[in-house]
């Protein structure tokens, strides 16, 4: 007979959550400032130009919307795969991917140049545009993660828990390669100008949207006290290693295809090479801290035993994910647009405009502060959600554990 | 002038439009790039007094270099080497008027658009600025107005927030003005490199520049089948 | 039971009394601006008997006019000066005492006066010019350019030899022309 989940609300002390919330309110409400600051002067407060016009704002945007949709992949593994000891993850992991996508689209619309004109956006569509279809497909995951989440605790839903759980898992596909189709059907561009760029943010997503929980799941129980299993623990870091090669591996393909498109090899060697600050976000950034570090943390015979060595990893892996980003997204865009094969461009309108040539972009700081807003839009949701709902199991201890695996 | 100016004011409101453009026309431009004085900004000049530009200012406090690649240009001057021959070339450079856009395709509502004579533009009262069209153009042809506009011109409306680019002055066209600002200005400083008008005219002046050369699209290989065609490039 | 009605009765009573009050204040603020009172008196349209279409009409509808008029233009390219917002700006502006016009938006004048009263946000002028400022775009040169227009190609000789006289712009039109 398999054992029933407890679940908990999050019992911390009042004064540590009211203080944590305080603290996220208060980096939300700066967020906000710096988002009216930059809608009331307009955007040459910010760093982006008519050459860079996708700015920090969007690194954290994409790179949260990428993530949440990878955070669902925690209760997709219980549902949908039917793994039994995933069971109890499934909740938090909902609740997760809904924060963290409301945090993402949030930061991607206060960076409009008109987000005053939002009702324009949810009623006139341009079908042919991938971005109108995101809409729906971000709306429409925020939908479904709720009615899971629903079947997942209501018990009279529980059982349509398998067949909703199995839409929700299509649906989030579907958004992530949304998401990286974005960038890959610009065919102006050198960087993006490739179909690999949609299986590469799948792939992504499985990665920072799995640290992200970790860290998550770890924080919470932490403080609250309640048990974490070795066991169960050794699982989630062993399929972050998984997912963190298979991104390395999709990176390797990605560049393998432009080196192999002979007409991309000057956006590689710009990339690889001599890309000064890009180069440097790629290897150092994307490739080694959020790649090989935590691999060789995960996979480390004693460190990877070590509860603080495997947040380390988490935390590695999502600074190395919004480098990556970074990288995709303004690296890619300050390289300039190839118009004018065999030649070189001496003078691109007035001095000072940029073409032909590498166009700079220096982040300020409320795109930054904006963009940090966002995360703690999606932590506050987190805090609350877990606070006042049965979000998280009382236990994942090994007992608990192995209770659970047994054939019901 | 004054017999000119007479007849002007007679037949001006027959010239403006009052059916809605049509497929019957698609405009364009021929560029002669051999003719295209080093050093010239004359269209670019024009562009910016037709359209309001030159009225952007350098918001209070912005980095000089920074603006420069703020401000609003609908048309630049490119200046080119070939790598081979050391061949110089110069061109003006603006929105290209694409048959197939990718600006359009990508715009989510649908502000980045296609006017039935060819002419692609931004629907400035549903542009909501979230800039994807300029990600998506390959030739920079636009322009997000990053600061407030004070001043603006009652036929080039513009302000903060959405994105703009060459329109082939289509305020000139609807009333019947087959010109743009800066043809007009090459023509009068004698180069005549930019020749304007139909390309579904085979009579048309641009259609007829074109006869006698060759010319190119940027990007051919995008097949985009621009309005703007370049010679000597 | 009957505490609940009783309180349901007084709630009534107060919001009567508000409603009333509400619409004495109204009355009076009405009476003291007057409807009809915010077309500036140096403007063009204080000469007018009526505004392009009746005036009633045009309080009610002037933004469905407007709206209608901007698809129009923008997507069919028609400029036709009856429902344009540059009419609009061009009757409706006030001048100074140096005859400088003063923008339409501006503290008291007449776009932005009605909408304070009204509360209601207005956004034209985000963009839209509010002052008449280089709107003289059509008139001369449309017919300098009249041989372009196709099927007059055959007037394009007598047109550029008219064009000729007036100086840089002739070289174009030759050019074309031939």
């Amino acid at each position: 007979m398999s054992k029933r989940i407890v679940y908990r609300e999050w019992l911390i002390q009042p004064e540590r959550y009211w203080g944590l919330l305080a603290i996220l309110a208060a980096v939300i409400a700066i967020g906000g400032a710096a988002a009216l600051y930059m809608e009331h002067e307009g955007h040459w407060v910010t760093g982006m130009t008519n050459s860079v016009v996708w700015g920090l704002p969007h690194v954290f945007a994409v790179f949260l919307i990428v993530a949440a949709s990878g955070a669902l992949n925690v209760a997709s593994i219980g549902t949908v795969f039917n793994k039994p000891s995933y069971k109890p993850l499934g909740r938090l992991s909902g609740l997760l991917a809904a924060g963290l996508l409301v945090g993402g689209l949030l930061v991607l619309v206060l960076d409009l140049g008109r987000p005053d004109r939002l009702l324009v956006a949810m009623t006139t569509y341009n079908f042919s545009s991938i971005f109108a279809w995101n809409i729906f497909l971000y709306t429409g995951f925020l939908a479904i993660t709720i009615g899971y989440l629903w079947t997942m605790a209501e018990r009279k839903g529980n059982y349509l828990q398998r067949p909703v759980g199995i839409f929700a898992f299509l649906w989030r596909l579907a958004l992530t390669t949304g998401t990286g189709s974005i960038f890959g059907f610009l065919v102006g561009r050198s960087a993006y100008d490739t179909a690999v760029l949609a299986p590469m943010f799948v792939v992504m997503s499985f990665a920072y949207g799995l640290a992200i929980y970790m860290l998550v799941l770890m924080t919470s129980f932490e403080w609250d006290g309640r048990p974490i299993g070795p066991k169960i623990l050794k699982r989630l870091k062993d399929l972050l290693g998984l997912f963190v090669g298979a991104v390395l591996y999709f990176t390797l393909i990605y560049h393998l295809t432009n080196l192999y498109g002979a007409k991309h090899a000057d956006f590689e060697s710009f990339l690889l090479l001599d890309g000064g600050l890009y180069t440097l976000m790629f290897w150092g950034g994307w490739v080694l801290v959020g790649g090989l570090l935590p691999l060789g943390i995960i996979y480390h015979p004693r460190l990877s035993k070590d509860r603080n060595w495997i947040a380390t990893a988490c935390a590695l892996v999502i600074a190395g994910g919004l480098a990556a980003m970074y990288v995709v997204i303004i690296g890619s865009q300050a390289f300039p647009l190839e118009m004018f094969p065999g030649k070189t461009v001496l003078a691109f309108g007035a001095p000072g405009d940029i073409g032909g040539a590498v166009a700079p972009y220096t982040p300020s700081l409320p795109e930054l502060l904006l963009g940090i807003g966002g995360v703690a839009v999606a932590m506050l949701i987190v805090s609350v959600g877990i606070r006042v709902l049965q979000f998280l199991p009382e236990s994942l201890s090994d007992r608990e554990m192995d209770g659970l695996a047994e054939p019901a | 002038m004054g017999a000119l100016a007479s007849s002007a004011a007679g037949d001006a409101d027959a010239a403006a439009r009052t059916d809605p453009v049509t497929d019957r026309h698609r405009w364009g431009m021929f560029v002669d790039t051999s003719k295209c004085a080093d050093g010239c900004t004359a269209c670019v000049d024009a562009c910016d007094q037709e359209n309001g530009l030159n009225l952007q200012s350098e918001p209070h406090g912005d980095d000089e270099a920074k603006w420069q690649n703020q401000r609003a240009v609908w048309i630049r001057k490119v200046k080119l080497r070939d790598q081979a021959t050391g061949h110089v070339t110069n061109l003006p450079l603006m929105c290209q008027h694409c048959e197939h856009p990718p600006c359009v395709d990508v715009c989510p509502t649908g502000a980045s658009f296609k006017r039935a004579d060819g002419i692609v533009m931004v629907d400035r009262h549903t542009c909501i600025g979230c800039r994807y069209c300029m990600m998506a153009c390959p030739y920079k042809a636009r322009s997000f107005i990053h600061e407030q506009v004070d001043q603006k011109l009652t036929r080039a409306p513009r302000g903060m927030g959405c994105v703009e680019s060459c329109n082939l002055c289509a305020h000139r066209l609807d009333t019947g003005d087959i010109s743009t600002a800066c043809a007009d200005a090459c023509a009068a400083e004698n180069h005549h490199a930019i020749v304007f008008g139909d390309l579904k005219d085979p009579t048309s002046p641009v259609r007829q520049a074109m006869a006698k050369q060759t010319s190119r699209q940027i990007r051919e290989d995008l097949e985009l089948n621009t309005g703007v065609r370049y010679a000597g490039i | 039971m009957r505490y609940k009605q009783f309180t349901s009765g007084m709630c009534r009573v107060t919001s009567l009394a508000l409603v009333s009050l509400a619409l004495v204040a109204g009355s009076a603020i009405v009476q003291a601006t007057g409807v009809g009172d915010f077309v500036v008196d140096s403007s063009k349209a204080a000469g007018l008997e009526n505004c392009v279409e009746p005036t009633e009409y045009m309080r009610r509808n002037h933004m469905e006019v407007i709206r209608h008029q901007r698809d129009t233009t923008v997507y069919g390219g028609i400029r036709s000066t009856k429902h344009s917002l540059a009419g609009c700006v061009e009757c409706h502006v006030g001048y100074d005492a140096q005859h400088k016009p003063v923008g339409i938006d501006g503290d008291g004048q007449f776009c932005a006066a009605c909408h304070d009263y009204a509360a209601v946000k207005l956004n034209c002028f985000d963009c839209h010019a509010t002052v008449p400022q280089g709107e003289a775009w059509n008139q001369v040169r449309a017919t300098e350019h009249e041989s372009l227009l196709p099927g007059v190609e055959e007037q394009a000789d007598a047109a550029a030899a008219a064009a000729a006289a007036s100086g840089a712009k002739a070289a174009a039109q030759e050019s074309r022309a031939q």
